[in-house]
C-alpha cells in the first residue's frame, strides 16, 4: 500500500489519539509494578507423546539467548549435555523404562504462579512480570536460594563454561513476546509438541489430547501443571506418572512450611533447651533455702 | 552444589555465637545475674564470630560487591532475608553491648575526672538490660534461623520434617555452651575480662557446674531431637525423603555422620560429661575440655553432612 504524505499525517495522528485514549481509558492490570495491557493468561504447553526429541528447542534457546555450548564427554547417552544450567535454560532429556521402550522429556522453567524461587529470594531480585518468572540479573546477588528451593532443579548460578555468578534459567522468551514473536523454542519446534498461547484453551487441548492418549493405552497420561503451584505457565502432557517423567509428583512451594519450621526451632530454643537452665537453678535455689532455714533454724 | 564448606562453616558459627549468648543469658538469669563474665565472653567471641562467618557468605556469592542487596527489602517470607537482618541487628547490639562494658571499667578508673564520660554511662545502664534482652531473643531467633534457612527449600533432607529447625537449635545451644565451658575452663573468659573490662575475678565453680550439667542435657536432648529427625524422614515423610536419610546414613559420607556427628560429637561427649558429674573427680579441667572440643567439631561436621548430602 502507498501512502501519501496527508495520509501518512492522519493515520500517525489517529494513532498517536488511539495510543493516548487507550491509556486513559483502556483497563488496566497492575502486575508487580509494570502496567500491562489487559489480556488473556498465556502459556505454554509441553506434549511428551508428540516429541521426538530432535532438540531443536534446545538449540533455539542457546542461539537466542546467545548462551555458550557446553562441551563434554561422550559418555554414550542421549542427553548432552547432561542437564540445565546457567548456560543451558531447555534441555530434551531421554527417558527410559525398558529395553524399547522410552521417550522424551523437555524441561526448562515452569514459571509457577506460585513461584517458590521468587518467594525465597532474599533481596526480591525475583518477581513475576504478568506470568513470568523474571530474575533481575543487575540485582541478583547469587547466593543460590532459589537453586536449593527450586522444585523442578532450574534455577543455576554456574555450568561448566562459567564460573559462579548470578542466578539464570529461561525467561520465557520475555523480550521476544515484548516484540509480539513467541518464545524461540515454540518457534523451532518442527512437530508442535511445544505450543504456545492462551491458557484456558490449551488447557482444552491438553485434556483432549490425554483422552485420547487414555483411550489409546497410556492409561496414567495426564496434564501436568494445570493445578499445581497454583498453575504452572510450562504445562505438560505427560504419558506416564510425573515421577516417571522426571517430575515431582505433588511440587510444593519452598515456603510452604515456613511459620512451621521457625516455630520449631523457637520452640526448641525456648522450651526444650532453656528448660535444663531452668530446672537446674531452680533445684540449686530449694538447696540454698533449705540450707538458709536449716541455718535459721540453730 | 549451589552450597559448599563457607555455608555450612557459617551456619556452624553462627549457631556457636548464638547459642553461646543464650546459654549464657540463661545461666546468668536464673543466677540472679552473678555470671556476667559469661555475657561478656558470650559477647566477645560471638559477635567476631558472626562476622567472620557473614565474610565468608559474602565471599561464596556469585556477585560479592552486591551483598548490600540484602538490607534494601525486608522480605519476611525469605529465611535468607530474615536471617540477614537478624544477624546484622544482634552483631550491632553486641558492639553496643561490649562498648557499654567496656566503659563501665573506663568509668571505674576515671571516677569523678571525666565526668561527661561517667555521665553518659549511667545514661546508657537502663538501656544495657533491655539490649541484653533484645539479644537473647534476637540470639534465639538466630540459632533457630540456621535451621529455617534449609528448611525452607525443596531438598528432602532439609525441608520434609519440621525437625530439622530443631536439630540444628539444640546443636547451636549445644556447642554454645561447650564454648562457654571451654572459656571458663582454659581461663580464657577470666583473661578476656581483665584485659576488656578490668575486672579481676575468680571462675565460678557454680556458673562451671551449672553449665556442665547444661551441657549434658542439651547433649541428650540433641540425641533425642536427632533420632526423631530420622525416624520422621525414614518412615513419615516422601520416598524422596527416606532416599535422603538412606544417603545420609550409608551413603559417602555416613562415615563422618556416625564417627563424627553420633560418636565424637554426641556420645563420647555424653560419657565424659556423665562421668564427671556422677565422680565429681578433681581432674574434671581436661576431661571438660577433651568433651568440649568434641562437642563444638561434632556440630561442625553435623552441618556439613547435612549441607552436603541435601544437595546429592
Amino acid at each position: 500500500m502507498q501512502l501519501n504524505r496527508r495520509d501518512f499525517l492522519r493515520l500517525s495522528g489517529g494513532g498517536i489519539c488511539t495510543f493516548l485514549a487507550g491509556g486513559v481509558f483502556l483497563p488496566k492490570r497492575r502486575s508487580k509494578g509494570i502496567l500491562t495491557p489487559a489480556k488473556a493468561e498465556i502459556a505454554m504447553l509441553y506434549d511428551s507423546s508428540k516429541c521426538v526429541g530432535c532438540r531443536a528447542c534446545q538449540m533455539a534457546c542457546k542461539r537466542w539467548n546467545k548462551l555458550p555450548a557446553e562441551p563434554g564427554e561422550p559418555q554414550g547417552l542421549y542427553d548432552q549435555p547432561l542437564g540445565l544450567s546457567a548456560a543451558t535454560w531447555t534441555i530434551i532429556q531421554l527417558k527410559r523404562r525398558g529395553e524399547n521402550d522410552w521417550f522424551f522429556i523437555n524441561r526448562h522453567c515452569m514459571h509457577c504462579a506460585q513461584a517458590s524461587c521468587e518467594a525465597v529470594c532474599p533481596t526480591g531480585a525475583i518477581s513475576h512480570q504478568g506470568e513470568i518468572v523474571v530474575i533481575d540479573q543487575e540485582w541478583c546477588i547469587g547466593c543460590g536460594y532459589c537453586v536449593a528451593a527450586c522444585p523442578f532443579d532450574v534455577l543455576h548460578l554456574d555450568s561448566p563454561v562459567e564460573e559462579k555468578g548470578t542466578a539464570r534459567k529461561c525467561t520465557f522468551c520475555i523480550d521476544r513476546q515484548a516484540m509480539g514473536l513467541i518464545p524461540a523454542c515454540v518457534e523451532a519446534c518442527p512437530v508442535d509438541a511445544l505450543v504456545f498461547g492462551e491458557r484456558e484453551e490449551l488447557v482444552a487441548a491438553a485434556k483432549q489430547r490425554v483422552e485420547f492418549l487414555q483411550a489409546n493405552g497410556y492409561l496414567k497420561a495426564n496434564l501436568y501443571g494445570e493445578t499445581e503451584l497454583g498453575g504452572l505457565h510450562r504445562m505438560s502432557v505427560l504419558p506416564f506418572e510425573p515421577s516417571v517423567c522426571g517430575y515431582p509428583d505433588v511440587p510444593r512451594l519452598a515456603v510452604a512450611n515456613v511459620l512451621g519450621q521457625w516455630l520449631s526451632g523457637i520452640f526448641t530454643a525456648s522450651v526444650v533447651a532453656a528448660l535444663p537452665f531452668w530446672l537446674l537453678s531452680k533445684r540449686k535455689r530449694e538447696i540454698q533455702a533449705e540450707q538458709e532455714s536449716k541455718a535459721g533454724g540453730e | 552444589m549451589a552450597w559448599e564448606w563457607p555455608i555450612y562453616v557459617y551456619l556452624w558459627v553462627a549457631g556457636i555465637a548464638g547459642g553461646a549468648y543464650f546459654a549464657a543469658f540463661l545461666v546468668d538469669r536464673f543466677g540472679g545475674g552473678r555470671h556476667k563474665r559469661l555475657l561478656r565472653a558470650a559477647m566477645v567471641l560471638g559477635v567476631p564470630l558472626v562476622l567472620v562467618g557473614s565474610l565468608l557468605l559474602v565471599l561464596d556469592l556469585g556477585e560479592p560487591y552486591r551483598a548490600w542487596h540484602l538490607f534494601v527489602r525486608f522480605r519476611p517470607l525469605s529465611p535468607m532475608s530474615m536471617g540477614s537482618w537478624i544477624l546484622f541487628v544482634w552483631a550491632i547490639i553486641g558492639v553496643v553491648l561490649i562498648a557499654l562494658w567496656w566503659m563501665e571499667s573506663v568509668e571505674a578508673n576515671l571516677l569523678s575526672i571525666e565526668a561527661p564520660i561517667t555521665n553518659l554511662v549511667r545514661a546508657f545502664s537502663p538501656a544495657r538490660e533491655v539490649l541484653a534482652w533484645i539479644a537473647f531473643l534476637l540470639a534465639a531467633l538466630l540459632i533457630a534461623y540456621t535451621g529455617v534457612l534449609l528448611a525452607a527449600t525443596n531438598q528432602p533432607l532439609w525441608a520434609s520434617t519440621f525437625l530439622l529447625p530443631a536439630l540444628f537449635v539444640a546443636s547451636a545451644i549445644s556447642t554454645g555452651t561447650a564454648l562457654l565451658l571451654l572459656l571458663l575452663s582454659t581461663g580464657m573468659s577470666k583473661a578476656i575480662d581483665a584485659t576488656l573490662f578490668g575486672v579481676e575475678e575468680p571462675v565460678s565453680a557454680e556458673a562451671l557446674e551449672r553449665l556442665g550439667k547444661a551441657g549434658a542435657v542439651l547433649g541428650g536432648v540433641e540425641l533425642v531431637v536427632l533420632i526423631g529427625y530420622l525416624v520422621w524422614l525414614g518412615a513419615f515423610a516422601t520416598p524422596d525423603a527416606t532416599q535422603a536419610v538412606a544417603m545420609l546414613l550409608s551413603g559417602p559420607l555416613s562415615l563422618f555422620f556416625w564417627g563424627g556427628v553420633v560418636l565424637i560429637g554426641l556420645l563420647v561427649p555424653l560419657g565424659f560429661e556423665l562421668a564427671t558429674l556422677t565422680k565429681k573427680a578433681k581432674a574434671v579441667g581436661v576431661a571438660i575440655i577433651t568433651s568440649s572440643t568434641l562437642v563444638l567439631l561434632g556440630g561442625l561436621v553435623l552441618r556439613a553432612v547435612v549441607v552436603i548430602t541435601g544437595q546429592m
